[in-house]
């Protein structure tokens, strides 16, 4: 794959390592001369030095060609416009951008971005997570963390120990998929009924996650 | 909003006054949008958006400004600026809402990012729905696109290199071409 890296700062200088490892091609844009130059000496000829989000820039890169760009500076309108341009007029497949600010996400989104990465949310995600008391554990996300997979036990006392699935107050968008009873896993039915010290496997929209975890472990 | 039923060309006569305005020209008085007033929010107050903003406070619209600099809002507006006056971030939709975009029939941003302009002209128009939305961008390879994409944008360096090629070479060669007839 081609893939193009937009701002050769932290993040886009590790990712340009890591790319270059995985044998793809990969070349970086970085706007700052010296910066740029220091890259090249580390990385090799890898490093482009021009400003993303000129038209110049991009066609000089061959934006044409590229199976992905993606938008890693610190400034999220440089990495929404680099991505747009990228989309719209060099018709790029696959356009990520860096999200600064986690809110500019949802704006991300409904600007046609495919893909936002924002490390203060996946940081603050894995301290919320830490801070749950450990009954319901999130396992992965998926489609951009919209629905996760979550593994929660029922305990001795859980107000859904002894009642059958269909029984349980589930949030809508939520399945239970896989029961782990003494070893074993087992796909469950709507009238299976969970014991203690059932482990439940659960696929969630990840809004609902708390529904859930209410449901299987009570509110408490 | 002020007028639920304001004429459709009000908000496009708007940005004709700007553009002339940019061009240096005086708004006529029948071009001053029919008596209607509109709700405007300029972002970046630098010397483009203070002369507008004075401008359309003294005509009687109401204005909010908003720039990340408290210093620009107290230099550059008249002391006489009735309008509304706003420090923070305007790609940050708090500060927008508290700007009172959800009730604006404007918004004109004239920050020195070309980029940030065109984040918060389409925050502006497609968050929040904003009738009218202009943003000034000085590559005009990056206005052109955004226009495709629907963004209406003041290409700010096409317009003043054409004015001086039609203007100023326009009367130098008619001029010249006086004189070598002569």
């Amino acid at each position: 794959m081609y893939i193009i890296v937009m701002g050769g700062g932290q993040v886009g200088y590790h990712l340009t390592r890591t790319l270059m490892q995985k044998e793809h091609e990969v070349l970086l844009v970085e706007k700052d001369p010296r910066r740029a130059a220091r890259i090249t000496k580390e990385l090799g000829p890898v490093v482009f030095e021009g400003d993303g989000c000129e038209f110049r820039t991009l066609q000089q890169v061959g934006t044409n060609r590229a199976d992905v760009v993606a938008a890693v500076t610190g400034d999220d309108e440089d990495n929404l416009v680099m991505c747009q341009i990228s989309k719209r007029k060099f018709g790029v497949p696959r356009t990520i951008a860096r999200v600064n600010d986690p809110r500019n996400e949802e704006i991300f989104r409904r600007l046609g971005i495919d893909e936002t990465v924002s490390s203060t949310k996946v940081i603050d995600d894995l301290i919320e997570q830490e801070m749950e008391t450990g009954d319901v554990i999130p396992l992965a996300a998926l489609r951009r963390g919209d629905l996760e997979i979550v593994e929660a036990s029922i305990r001795q006392g859980s107000p859904a120990a002894n009642v059958a699935i269909k029984d349980l107050p589930l949030p809508e968008e939520s399945l239970i998929s896989c029961i782990i009873r003494d070893g074993k896993a087992m796909i469950p039915q709507g009238d299976t009924v969970l014991h203690d010290d059932d482990v439940v496997i659960a696929l969630v929209r990840a809004n609902q996650a708390a529904a859930l975890q209410a449901a299987l472990r009570g509110t408490a | 909003m002020l007028q639920a039923n304001r004429p459709q060309e009000t908000s496009l006569e708007l940005v004709a006054g700007a553009v002339r305005l940019l061009r240096g020209a005086s708004i006529p008085e029948k071009h001053r949008y029919g008596g209607v007033t509109m709700k405007v929010i300029i972002v970046g107050i630098g010397r483009v958006g203070s002369s507008l903003a004075n401008m359309l406070d003294r005509e009687g619209h109401q204005v909010t400004v908003v720039d990340r600099d408290a210093l620009a809002l107290q230099r550059r507006l008249s002391p006489d600026f009735s309008g509304t006056k706003l420090v923070g971030n305007a790609m940050d939709q708090d500060v927008l809402e508290r700007a009172g975009i959800r009730q604006a029939d404007v918004l004109l941003t004239i920050t020195e990012g070309d980029n940030r302009n065109i984040m918060i002209a389409q925050i502006a128009k497609v968050v929040f729905g904003v009738p009218k939305v202009m943003a000034r961008i000085v590559d005009p390879l990056r206005a052109q696109a955004y226009r495709e994409l629907g963004i209406e944008s003041i290409d700010q360096t096409t317009l003043v290199s054409e004015h001086m090629r039609r203007v100023v070479l326009g009367e130098t060669a008619s001029e010249l071409a006086a004189q070598r007839e002569e």
